[in-house]
């Protein structure tokens, strides 16, 4: 019967009553979806946009915002790249501001000069890179390249690069500046192929790390003897003469140039080679063949080794160079490399030369130029523009192709959860009926309190049990249970010769279960020896869950409600104990069976923290352990998109068990 | 076939409470059609599920055939049962509820097919064996249950008030196919119903029962001409018989039936019977076909009353005429075309040779 009787439903008072029920509904809905939008938007965010609490990712409408999270992937989300880049301070972010437009002229040169110039891959830093807590494009890329290069064989992989890697998962981007130099820590093999994916990458993804920015940010923390730098001007190309008004301004530059500045970024006078020449062979007082030993090579006289003005042109010697940078002379205060001869030869300086000669751009047009940093910046800002759809499709499904593939990679991780739900699955529905069929079909004595005692597990979490649990687990009586379960059978099969009542044969025969089983098998195994470990087995994923108090419980009362009639059909029809269960009561009792099975579906597939205590070993794990490892190093917009994914199996089952479900109790003996 | 024997069987639930049915002792011929009636609690349905097997007998014994079954469980019985809410298994086709038990009993599948195909013959039902029973109507299920119990081919049919759940017109129509089938199968048939007309109309024998006593076991006519208790004498016929309180008193060697409002001659006949239970409270009982209806006229009678109408239901065939004498009321049938105006005295001349007269523990005194 209907609350509201549809007798007067047009009544306006009726009305009023649909109408706030209608609203309190939609409310409801509306307090569902919500959170389930910010859910959504929240997984295709990234830290330039967390903070943004919005139902929608505010980057699909505001170009700003875009901008925003296209820096932030750019510079491999790390604020002093962008600061070194820009040559301006970025606090966050969220607080990038957008840079100015530079001159057409200055943009073109810019994009010619990186476009034409080998010195823009050289000195450029891939952007989009950063795999620490995201997976961006060129990350994703690379690894897929690495991946084609080999086949899918992650074996070879490894034998290949000497990389230790268990899984493509770990193949990510090597860091390509460490501390002064481009990385040369990096196993070569991973090197060369970083290299080649580097050669293959769009020109807008690399970034440049300028010595202006750099200095800027050293200013900060000159070291107490060179005093304060308040005043200082930007970065000049040569050393400053000594004169200079305010004198500390060469001591400065020179220390910026001997312990801070990027190597790539130095170049030294051609006259430095006498002295560098000299303080090589110092340096290896056993001759060449120990220097040739050292960088592997063939040099015959010291003569033969080139003298590089800048790194790029003989970089296996960079151990020498930075040494002869910051080698003090051996009777004094001066430098062996004299600070005359340093120049700073980075991006900027290189564009400049770069636009002067093959541009053939004069003194007067040069004059207004913006600094090399602000072109950076604008064209970076006119890159995310004219590129806009793809980002935004890139940034909204990055997380997810992020977790996509770190699922693929641990495959196991599926077929793991895949055989843990169909045999929780399986069990419940064995169980957890057969339970219930007996509390239903046979008037024991003590039912209700049998009842209570399944209600009563309820009232605790499922967290008390884990300890005890995995320590059962741990260490299980499989064979005194065993010999219970045998001596159970046997006794009540001898018995059943002897005449008694039913109840005390079952009694007699428990007794005697308990005893082989809690004292006789014991003694005869010895102490200690009558346990196994299930852990990393499946049987101990699914064994502490098997049966279900609440699960009883409900189907107790379903089984309670099906017509006493059809099982005393079914004993006159001759069937026994078993085809009742199965062939009337479990065929009767599907849609309460679906509501049991999506339970222990649920109930396994996202079961995470008892299948990480149980199974240690990685292979074992869940789907739901290894999104917990994902999680735990990801950024919260990953565990986001993960959590969405994860919903999805769920979802689909629901989705097609619904109809089963809501198809509600069909017993048609019904008149 | 085999005949069935209930000797002494009682049905206890607990203690303290009476028992559902006591000591009850019952004799059903091989082939017979046997109808257990009475009012609900009476245990009937108790008795029939003890010849089922489906409740355990407290005491006493029942035999089918020559085999005493009080511990046989009920599929080794040999019997079928057809419940009042038919009991078929919904996730099943007709024709597998039908199969259903002989594929238990590994019955090789060709012969499963042409059992089940003749008794869907015999029922009518061969077009809607591949329907599910929630696909049928109450009198199609009703028709399934009976042709599960025949393909089994037992020896003893149990109906369980089989037509209770159906409207009235489909009732009658399944009475007469019952009986049919009995006729063409001349199996044993058990059947319980509270509808004492099904009883009347089905039954080759009736045993009523009531408390979980049987009072009184015989063919329909002996049962409505010669009640041998009150309560049978009530339950049977309808509209039921009527009675009148009064005392029986003997003047000049002519027994008499007196009530507070009139005084009415007995059969002469009667007068060796009546003599012991002189002065006693003791209830006559008259059916209303016994009682004739006349204008009032001038000459008193020892022979008949006046009343007074009280309502008048026309049936078409006859009509039912209740009155009152005093405080006591009665019905009376009179013929098709009768009128008379409610208030109406009228005179009632009972045919009192019909008459039946009750002691006051309800036993028949005639």
């Amino acid at each position: 019967m209907p609350i509201i009787s549809s007798v007067g439903a047009r009544s306006r008072s009726v009305r009023a009553v649909y109408t706030s029920i209608y609203v309190v509904l939609i409310l409801g809905a509306i307090t569902m979806v919500y959170p389930f939008l910010l859910m959504l938007s929240g997984s295709m965010k990234s830290e330039a946009d967390s903070h943004l609490i919005t139902p929608y990712p505010e980057f699909w409408f505001n170009k700003d915002t875009l901008f925003q999270k296209y820096c932030e992937s750019k510079y491999n989300s790390r604020l002093n790249e962008i600061t070194d880049a820009w040559n301006t301070d970025v606090a966050a972010w969220w607080r990038t501001e957008i840079p100015e437009p530079v001159r057409e002229m200055d943009a073109e040169d810019f994009r010619a000069w990186r476009e034409q110039s080998p010195d823009a891959r050289l000195l450029g830093v891939l952007g989009h890179a950063d795999a620490s807590k995201m997976l961006p494009r060129n990350a994703r890329q690379y690894r897929a390249f690495v991946r084609d290069r080999y086949d899918g064989d992650i074996a070879a992989y490894r034998a290949d690069t000497g990389a230790l890697s268990p899984g493509w998962a770990g193949v990510i981007p090597p860091a390509e500046i460490v501390g002064r130099y481009r990385n040369r820590a990096t196993r070569p093999k991973i090197r060369e192929l970083w290299s080649e994916y580097r050669t293959s990458a769009p020109i807008q993804d690399f970034f440049y790390p300028t010595p202006e920015g750099r200095y800027r940010l050293q200013l900060k923390n000159l070291p107490a003897e060179l005093g304060t730098a308040s005043d200082l001007p930007e970065l000049p190309r040569f050393a400053p003469p000594a004169t200079q008004a305010d004198g500390h301004a060469r001591e400065i530059f020179s220390w910026f140039i001997r312990e801070k500045i990027l190597l790539t970024h130095v170049r030294l006078a051609p006259e430095a080679e006498s002295a560098y020449r000299a303080f090589m062979q110092a340096q290896f007082p056993g001759g060449i063949d120990v220097y040739n030993r050292a960088h592997d090579t063939k040099f015959v006289l010291w003569e033969d080794i080139p003298f590089p003005r800048t790194l790029d042109e003989a970089a296996y010697q960079r151990v020498e160079w930075e040494a002869f940078l910051k080698a003090k002379t051996p009777d004094g205060p001066g430098w062996v490399c004299d600070t005359g001869w340093l120049e700073v030869y980075g991006p900027a300086q290189r564009f400049d030369d770069w636009r002067r000669e093959k541009l053939g751009r004069t003194d007067a047009e040069l004059k207004d130029a913006a600094p090399f940093t602000a072109i950076a910046a604008a064209t970076d800002r006119a890159d995310c523009l004219a590129d806009a759809r793809a980002l935004r499709r890139e940034f909204s499904a990055r997380n997810y192709r992020h977790v996509i593939e770190y699922v693929a990679a641990h495959g196991n991780g599926i077929l793991n959860t895949v055989i843990y739900c169909a045999l929780a699955v399986v069990t419940a529905l064995l169980v957890n009926p057969l339970a219930a069929y007996a509390l239903s079909r046979f008037k024991l004595p003590g039912t209700y309190k049998i009842l209570l005692f399944c209600m009563a597990t309820m009232a605790f979490p499922g967290e008390v049990s884990m300890i005890p649990s995995f320590l059962l687990m741990k260490r299980f009586p499989l064979l005194p249970i065993a010999g219970g379960v045998g001596a159970l059978i046997l006794a009540y099969a001898l018995l059943s010769r002897v005449k008694m009542r039913d109840s005390v044969r079952m009694m007699v025969s428990l007794v005697v279960a308990l005893f082989v089983g809690a004292v006789i098998v014991p003694m005869i195994l010895g102490p200690g020896q009558n346990t196994v470990s299930l852990l990393n087995t499946f049987a101990a994923l699914i064994l502490p869950g098997a049966a279900s108090g609440y699960f009883i419980f409900l189907l107790k009362g379903f089984f309670d409600s099906l017509p006493r009639e059809l099982y005393e059909a079914a004993d006159l029809d001759g069937a026994g104990e078993w085809t009742k269960f199965w062939t009337i009561t479990m065929t009767l009792s599907r849609p309460i069976l679906a509501v049991i099975a999506l339970g222990a579906f649920t109930g396994a597939y996202s079961a995470f923290m008892m299948a990480l205590i149980i199974i240690p070993d990685e292979s074992m794990w869940t789907l739901m352990v290894w999104i917990f490892q994902l999680q735990s190093y990801s950024h919260g917009s990953v565990v986001y998109a993960s959590l969405v994914i994860a919903a999805i199996p769920t979802f689909l089952i629901f989705a097609f068990c619904q109809n089963i479900i809501i198809r509600g109790i069909v017993v048609p003996t019904e008149k | 076939m085999a005949g069935v024997v209930l000797t002494d069987v009682s049905k206890f639930y607990a203690e303290g409470i009476p028992p559902a049915v006591d000591k009850v002792n019952l004799e059903i011929k091989d082939g017979e059609f046997a109808v257990l009636v009475g009012p609900s609690g009476c245990g009937k349905s108790t008795t029939l599920r003890m010849i089922a097997g489906l409740e355990e007998i407290s005491d006493g014994t029942i035999r089918i055939g020559d085999r005493i079954v009080n511990s046989v469980p009920p599929k080794d019985r040999d019997v079928a049962m057809v419940f009042q809410n038919y009991a078929l298994y919904p996730h099943m086709t007709v024709y597998d509820n039908m199969a259903f038990g002989l594929k238990l009993k590994r019955v090789p599948k060709n012969e499963i097919k042409a059992r089940v195909m003749e008794a869907a013959e015999i029922l009518g039902i061969t077009e809607y064996l591949q329907r599910r029973p929630r696909e049928l109507s109450g009198g199609q299920r009703q028709r399934v249950a009976v042709g599960r119990a025949i393909v089994r081919n037992p020896k003893v049919f149990l109906f369980d008030e089989p037509l209770s759940n159906l409207d009235a017109k489909m009732r009658t129509q399944m009475r007469a196919e019952i009986k049919r089938l009995h006729h063409r199968i001349n199996a044993t048939m058990i059947y319980v119903t509270h509808d004492q007309t099904e009883a009347m109309t089905m039954g080759d024998r009736i045993i009523v029962m009531s408390q979980g006593h049987v009072l009184q076991s015989a063919d329909p006519m002996t049962l409505y001409r010669h009640p041998n208790n009150r309560f049978t004498a009530g339950f049977i016929g309808t509209p039921p018989m009527n009675f009148l309180e009064g005392t029986v008193s003997v003047n000049n060697g002519m027994p008499f039936f007196t009530c507070p409002e009139f005084k009415l001659a007995l059969p002469d006949e009667w007068l060796k019977t009546v003599r012991d239970v002189v002065g006693k409270p003791m209830t006559l009982g008259i059916r209303p076909e016994d009682i004739a209806v006349a204008p009032v006229q001038d000459s008193p009678s020892k022979l008949c009353f006046e009343g007074s109408a009280e309502l008048i239901e026309p049936l078409g065939a006859e009509t039912l005429l209740h009155a009152t004498v005093g405080n006591a009321r009665f019905i009376a049938r009179a013929g098709a075309g009768f009128r008379c105006a409610v208030g109406e005295r009228l005179r009632f001349t009972p045919d009192l040779t019909q008459a039946h007269l009750f002691a006051e523990d309800g036993h028949g005194v005639l």
